[in-house]
């Protein structure tokens, strides 16, 4: 009676396969019986009480043990070839995947309903139309599920019941008008790829959310989840429902170390609510109001490192090639696709000694406002404008065209103008990466750059760069594509305002801020 | 910690493609709702009723019920006695329906009945008592829906007093439905033909058919089986090759093979004509839609109970007189939200083509509203050859349903489908919000009356039913919550 | 030969210097139906899986899909690095961090004790190897609780590699007993958790190895951690100890085991506040 017993190194294999592999292997036209097993000691153990010779093996190598028939007749060919088609055969079950399972075509899903009955999910991301976006959320609540509303044009009276019954069954709805969020490292929307860490963000304010998990991604701290509210829910009517509901879930959640609340000045009942329920909660809140007087985005960035422990860095920049321009004062035209971004810029600016700085943004009511009702009426407004900073993003300029972090064109001709203009001294932009964003902005910004300071040799152009390492378009590669350009490059909105300010009034000491 | 904060984040999305893809760039799993709009000026309403906060307990309670109901043969009676109809008085397929508006098949069945209850000479003199609102003697002449009166017919659906009808009930809550007893293919009353023919084989179906079946069916009601459970032949003809709509073979044949001893059984009836009672089984075993007449008022029975639940989008009843198409739904009581009645697309026998047909009639889309006929049509693929299409049509039809309705059921099951339960529960807010209509398997009656049957396909209801049903829904919704 | 198939995957944080790093060569070391696991030579084990609660701490996760089959069948090569592995046919490239679910010390209480044992009550009888394996983690749970944990150790090590399956009862008791009295916060129980994993390499398979280390930091798939949180009175325990009794074969079981092995020697509860939260450390950084 013939045995055989080989070892195959590090070959591990779960015990159902091996099961359904000596099976196999046993059927084989010649062999007696057949156990194929990882070397456990104890597998080791039970072959040598069925008469094998146990052979020198560790628990991550594969032993195959084969008792041969005694028939040679009966089997019709010799020991080497029995073990060899005992072998294949344990090749081919070892290999063996299981089939993809028919080949019939499911019916799509007309509905999030009919979606997540087939199989549930944590999250829904709705982005029908406004007046479509609530039938598909209710359909979420219904199924267990939170939502991301990212439509925007949904009435208050529906956000309003959404967000009731979200929280009465311990789900939440982003938004409407939700265009950022993070859950677990995911990003919704636009957002950036941020590593984990312990903060966590309840966001009223979508490019602000994004600038601030940019800078916590740069200082290493990381970010865990950012839940965006939409721009509606901190006021009275809403009643900070979608935030209350967060900071609930929040405080359960054991990856949350620390939260930060981040919206432009909110209604002042629900922010006492909030803040009373946060410290029934016990929960640590961090308040990054954004306005005027009120600490800017980096700052909050410096405060939260602290608070976690973490050395506030350098923020990242990068120098712009070519000779710096005559230090000479002039106008600054602020250029911006994040609404957020622009409020910041107007706040920041505003304590540089620039005077008043005209918007199409409301900030101070003493300064004047540009006629953004269509891209034409701006270009004349800017035309005989002093300082401006814009929000491209507004509805009145996005009507027909993409949002200008995805569409470019409209921010391009504004800056060609501000070339033209010989009062400007400085152009001031944003550029934000991530998911959802312009895949390579930079390609479309770059030669624009190069072509305005080229037309004028007493511009600046500065540039906040919104982004991380692992973004899509890569950080460093689009950074250093628009420094090459000629463009100061900085991570930092307020610093890249405060640099912009400097040069606009011809401060010579203007390079201070721009780190390595 | 909740699961969205915790878990691993997978992620169904509407809308935006580009939003899709960037999930799916971060490797996350998501899957795509194939997301169109609804009808405009539907909007305000979906929302409504979506919001409304009855609506899925009132859906479970509604559907649960439809699910639970049970249906044994009880009885075979004349409609006189089982409905207490009067002479004058005729039921009809579909919502309510004037002589004037009458469709072509739908006249020729009353004519028909006009003549099978004695009532009038010939057709001239039929047609013209049913035009006159009266009959010869001045008593009036009603026109009044089956589903007024827990009853189903099918194609024109005409009961009238001296016909017998199946009673079927359901033995949990004792509620009782009724329906004709089918006459077969060919020239027959339901198609709206009323030559002498028809007249006589409706006389024989009373004088014979009608008493041997009820002496059967007592005999079977009273032995140890007790009645015949008609839900769970429903059940076994759907894993034989039926949908209970226009495939009713296995059906038929199961129903025989059950009815043939009580029929047999004479010892105690002497008068028993055995060559009667071959007739009986060879008018049975001669025609596959015999079983439908107790399909439907199976179906009936089941969507009665899961009326009435305020605040439930569930559909309880789909049917059609010939020229309206006509819904009810839990929520609303009795009103039919109507529209009219389309054109069926399918084969024709003979001769006859898409000129010949009569609009959509019948009670018997009952049976999708049940969740069989279209909507297992995955289970009886072979229907394709009698409607058209092929056997991928029967599939996708089957797994679209899923899209509009509310459950799938416990015991009525799809074979080819791994056994999945059929679509069950039509809801009326699925429908108007993807556009799928519901899909019913029918038969093409003759658009001149006195034609008889001219072929078999598909139709849908007209998509204004449920749009109408969804306002409906929406204003109570508004009402319930400001009460 | 056509172009490696991208497929973007996401990674635990737990490999973000293995993956970041320099190109190294590894090895498809075990398979099972929905994962597969690759070994360094450097002795990282890196699980390539989709996405569930049962997803090891040191996984790369598919966003959907299927498994690339390279990776599923073991003894085949792989290259693991600079941010991808590549496999014969396919690039799985990383594009997203996640934190892997980590225990956090600090027990509210341990009433959640009896239910696990009443949900394992109805189990079925269990083959030799694997009634040996959790009577020693019941040894060691005393021994640890006693105060002796390097008899604890001795007791556990004896086990490791004991049982059918990737990961052999043995190590699954000691993984579970591990986790729990990290939590509870007992002395000794990170030194016992440090031998645990030193000695793991010779003599348990090597993915079984590595997911052991894993569980002596504190780490495991979220629906184990969960299991823990529940014991100890920080998550609602039917539906968390169900989950975790659920995992394959006797895997779930053999946790279970190993926790009940810690509570048990504790005796009665005793309440005990709720602990301070402490600081995760910030992300590692490429």
């Amino acid at each position: 009676m013939g045995t055989h017993v080989q070892v195959l190194r590090g070959r591990y294999h779960d015990s159902v396969t091996l099961l359904a592999t000596s099976r196999a292997v046993a059927s084989v036209a010649g062999v007696g019986s057949a156990q194929v097993a990882m070397a456990t000691p104890l597998n080791l153990e039970v072959l040598e009480s069925m008469g094998f010779t146990a052979p020198a093996a560790s628990p991550d190598d594969l032993v195959v043990a084969l008792r041969l028939d005694d028939d040679l007749l009966h089997r019709g060919t010799d020991d080497e070839g029995v073990v060899a088609a005992a072998m294949a055969a344990m090749e081919a079950a070892l290999t063996r995947r299981p089939s993809s399972g028919g080949g019939a075509v499911e019916e799509p899903d007309r509905t999030t309903a009919a979606a997540l009955r087939r199989a549930a999910a944590p999250l829904v991301l709705v982005s029908v139309p406004g007046e479509h976006a609530a039938a598909e959320a209710w359909d979420a609540l219904d199924a267990g599920s939170s939502v991301m509303l990212f439509s925007d044009n949904v009435a208050v009276a529906d956000e309003v019941a959404l967000k009731r019954e979200a929280a009465r069954r311990g789900l939440l709805v982003m938004g409407p008008d939700c265009g950022t969020a993070v859950v677990g490292g995911v990003g919704l929307g636009f957002a950036n790829a941020v590593r984990p860490g312990p903060v966590s963000l309840v966001a009223a304010s979508g490019t602000g959310a994004q600038h601030l998990m940019c800078l916590l991604d740069a200082a290493g701290v990381g970010v865990r989840h950012c839940l965006g509210l939409g721009g509606r829910d901190l006021s009275a009517d809403v009643g900070g429902l979608a935030a209350a509901q967060s900071l609930r879930m929040l405080a359960d959640d054991d990856g949350t170390e620390l939260v930060v609340l981040v919206s432009k000045p909110a209604d002042g009942a629900v922010v006492e609510r909030l803040a009373s329920l946060a410290s029934e909660l016990r929960l640590t809140v961090e308040w990054a109001v954004l306005g005027a007087g009120r600490p800017d985005l980096t700052e909050v960035a410096s405060t939260l490192c602290d608070r976690v422990g973490s050395a506030v860095p350098t923020w990242p920049s990068w120098r712009p090639a070519g000779t710096p321009a005559p230090s000479t004062a002039g106008l600054l035209r602020g250029l911006y696709s994040g609404g957020t971004l622009c409020d910041e810029a107007l706040a920041v600016g505003s304590l540089a000694g620039l005077g008043p700085i005209a918007s199409n943004v409301a900030f101070d009511p003493g300064w004047p406002r540009l006629d953004a009702s269509g891209p034409r009426a701006l270009a004349a407004s800017l035309a005989d404008a002093g300082h401006a900073m814009v929000d491209l993003g507004d509805d009145t300029l996005t009507r027909g065209r993409a949002h200008p972090m995805i569409d470019p064109s409209l921010r391009l001709e504004a800056l060609a103008d501000a070339a033209a203009d010989p009062r400007v001294r400085v152009v001031l932009l944003d550029v934000v990466l991530g998911h959802g964003s312009h895949p390579d902005p930079a390609a479309e910004l770059a030669p624009a750059v190069s072509a305005a300071l080229k037309e004028s040799d007493a511009l600046d152009v500065v540039l906040c760069l919104v982004g991380t390492a692992d973004d899509p378009q890569g950080t460093t590669g689009q950074a250093e594509v628009l420094a090459a350009a000629g463009a100061h490059v900085l991570a930092s909105n307020a610093q890249a305002t405060r640099l912009a300010a400097a040069l606009a009034s011809g401060t010579p000491a203007a390079g201070a801020e721009e780190g390595s | 910690m909740t699961v969205l904060l915790s878990g691993p984040v997978d992620v169904v999305t509407a809308g935006v493609e580009v939003l899709a893809e960037a999930l799916e760039a971060q490797a996350v799993g998501v899957r795509r709702v194939d997301w169109r709009p609804p009808p405009a000026g539907t909007a305000a309403d979906v929302r409504t009723v979506l919001a409304d906060r009855r609506r899925a307990a009132a859906n479970a309670t509604a559907v649960s019920r439809v699910a639970a109901a049970g249906a044994v043969l009880a009885d075979v009676r004349p409609a006189s006695e089982a409905l207490g109809i009067e002479p004058g008085t005729f039921f009809h397929a579909g919502p309510p329906l004037t002589f004037e508006r009458a469709s072509g098949p739908m006249r020729g069945a009353l004519v028909a009945a006009m003549l099978y209850e004695h009532l009038a000479t010939d057709p001239d003199d039929a047609t013209a008592q049913l035009e006159a609102g009266r009959l010869r003697d001045g008593r009036p002449i009603r026109l009044e829906p089956c589903h007024h009166h827990g009853t189903v017919g099918p194609m024109a659906g005409v009961v009238s007093p001296g016909m017998w009808v199946f009673e079927i009930a359901d033995p949990g809550s004792g509620r009782r439905a009724f329906c004709s007893l089918n006459e077969g293919l060919g020239k027959v009353l339901r198609y709206g033909a009323y030559g002498p023919e028809v007249i006589e084989r409706l006389r024989w179906m009373s004088a014979v058919l009608g008493p041997l079946l009820r002496r059967a069916v007592r005999r079977r009601a009273a032995s140890t089986s007790g009645p015949l459970d008609v839900r769970s032949i429903i059940a076994q003809m759907l894993q034989m090759g039926d949908e209970g709509h226009n495939r009713n073979r296995a059906g038929t044949m199961m129903l025989v093979r059950e009815l043939v001893p009580e029929l047999l059984d004479a010892h105690d009836d002497a008068d028993l004509s055995m060559s009667d009672v071959a007739d009986v089984i060879r008018f049975c075993n001669g025609n596959d839609h015999f079983f439908l007449n107790l399909v439907m008022p199976a179906c009936k029975l089941a969507l009665d109970a899961g009326r009435d639940v305020p605040g439930s989008t569930l559909v309880v009843a789909m049917a059609r007189n010939g020229t309206d198409f006509g819904i009810q739904v839990s929520g609303t009581g009795d009103a039919w939200f109507t529209g009219p009645a389309l054109v069926p697309d399918g084969l024709y026998l003979g001769d006859f083509g898409p000129d010949d047909a009569n609009p959509d009639i019948g009670d018997s889309a009952i049976t999708e509203t049940a969740g069989i006929g279209g909507f297992a049509m995955a289970a009886a693929p072979a229907i394709t050859a009698f409607i058209g299409g092929d056997a991928e049509l029967a599939l996708a039809t089957t797994r679209r349903m899923y899209q509009i309705t509310l459950a799938e059921h416990p015991l009525l099951q799809v074979p080819v489908l791994g056994f999945r339960g059929v679509p069950l529960g039509i809801d009326v807010t699925a429908v108007v919000r993807t556009g799928v209509l519901p899909q019913i398997n029918t038969g093409i009656a003759g658009r001149v009356a006195g034609t008889g049957q001219v072929g078999a396909g598909l139709v849908t209801p007209p998509a204004e039913c449920f749009t109408a049903a969804l306002s409906r829904l929406s204003t109570l919704a508004r009402r319930s919550r400001t009460s | 030969m056509a172009a490696p198939e991208v497929v973007a995957v996401a990674a635990s944080t737990v490999l973000s210097d293995v993956l970041t790093g320099p190109r190294q060569p590894a090895r498809v070391a075990g398979a099972g139906d929905r994962a597969g696991y690759a070994v360094t030579t450097g002795g990282d084990v890196v699980a390539l899986t989709t996405p569930s609660a049962a997803v090891p701490s040191c996984a790369v996760v598919l966003g959907g899909g299927r498994l690339p089959v390279e990776m599923m069948v073991a003894g085949r090569d792989v290259v693991i690095g600079e941010g991808e592995i590549r496999t014969a046919g396919h690039r799985l490239v990383v594009r997203r961090w996640w934190a892997p679910a980590r225990i956090t010390p600090g027990a509210r209480s341990r009433n959640a004790a009896s239910c696990l044992c009443a949900l394992m009550g109805a189990g079925l009888p269990v083959p030799a190897p694997v009634a040996r394996a959790r009577s020693a983690g019941e040894d060691a749970g005393l021994a640890l609780v006693e105060g002796s944990p390097a008899v604890a150790a001795a007791t556990l090590l004896g086990v490791l590699g004991l049982g059918p399956g990737l990961t052999p009862s043995g190590d699954d008791v000691a993984a579970g007993l591990v986790l729990v009295a990290r939590a509870l916060g007992v002395p000794g129980a990170g030194a016992l958790a440090r031998e645990v994993a030193e000695a793991a390499p010779s003599r348990t398979n090597a993915v079984s190895a590595g997911l052991l280390a894993e569980a002596a930091a504190g780490r495991s798939a979220a629906v184990v951690v969960r299991a823990v949180d529940a014991l100890v009175g920080r998550a609602p325990a039917e539906s968390s100890l169900r989950a975790l009794l659920s995992l394959g074969h006797h895997s779930g079981a053999d946790l279970a085991s190993g926790m009940l092995s810690v509570t048990s020697a504790l005796g009665p509860n005793v309440p005990t506040p709720a602990g301070p939260r402490i600081l995760v450390p910030t992300a590692p950084r490429a």
